[in-house]
């Protein structure tokens, strides 16, 4: 059976389209990523990233970093959570230059939990935020940082 | 970039380490006041089995010598993982290493 030509074309406009729609999300991530990186403030940041500012407090999210860090240049930080199906892990730093410092993403078959070490300028709030699907969830805790060492 | 990855109970835990200055862009030399130029990684992937199994994304609040740690489900001893990271300035590296 041939394929009549107005059909092949149809077809055609129809695959390019599929595939363009494959392709599109990943540049846009990338650039969304970017502008987070760079917002100042943290709610500027959590719109560019998720392009929401709705973030739900949860115990369900548990959050490791010491109250009052030795090295502030080298900062241990861990989050775990039990919720499933998490997109990606986020941590953010409000007092910092910038406050978004990572992004963790978790491929399924990945466990939703990490671990690393992080600058942290002055006394401030650090968050991390689990988006699952549309959903993002957070957990925040207060670190202060003690003398006017800054790094250097 | 130094790796330790081991198998137990069907998890396989990671533990990656990177050499990197993660320059800020905010620092500046004594000398002539000049900025230091900033020079971080942006992104750092581990692959298993041809599949990406981790993606972190950085910013200049890193520390210096990122280290980073994750789990995944399944694994098997003597299979190799594929480590990446790229850096703001076109830098690249590349690590294998061998799950135990």
């Amino acid at each position: 059976m041939t394929l009549s030509r107005r059909k092949f074309v149809h077809l055609l406009s129809i695959a390019t389209t599929a595939c363009t729609a494959l392709i599109t999300p990943a540049i846009s991530w990338a650039a969304w990523v970017n502008d987070a990186f760079n917002a100042n403030e943290t709610e500027e940041a959590y719109k560019k990233l998720f392009g929401s500012t709705s973030l739900k407090k949860t115990k369900k999210v548990k959050l490791k970093v010491p109250k009052v860090p030795d090295n502030n240049n080298a900062v241990p930080i861990s989050v775990k959570t039990d919720i499933q199906n998490v997109d990606s892990i986020s941590l953010f730093v409000e007092n910092n230059p910038q406050p978004l410092v990572a992004i963790f993403e978790i491929p399924d078959g990945t466990l939703p939990e990490i671990s690393t070490r992080i600058r942290i300028y002055q006394t401030t709030t650090v968050t991390a935020v689990v988006k699952t699907g549309e959903q993002l969830f957070s957990k925040s805790q207060r670190v202060t940082i003690t003398d006017g060492q800054c790094g250097g | 970039m130094k790796v330790r990855a081991i198998i137990k109970n069907n998890i396989t835990n990671v533990r990656v380490l990177a050499e990197h200055p993660m320059e800020t862009g905010l620092e500046i030399y004594e000398e002539t006041g000049q900025k230091k130029p900033a020079k971080y990684i942006q992104k750092l992937t581990c692959e298993y089995a041809e599949k990406v199994i981790f993606l972190a994304h950085f910013g200049p609040s890193v520390s210096e010598n990122p280290y980073v740690s994750f789990s995944f489900k399944g694994g098997k001893k003597g299979d190799t993982l594929l480590f990446r990271w790229n850096d703001n300035t076109g830098d690249i590296k590349k690590t294998e290493a061998i799950i135990n």
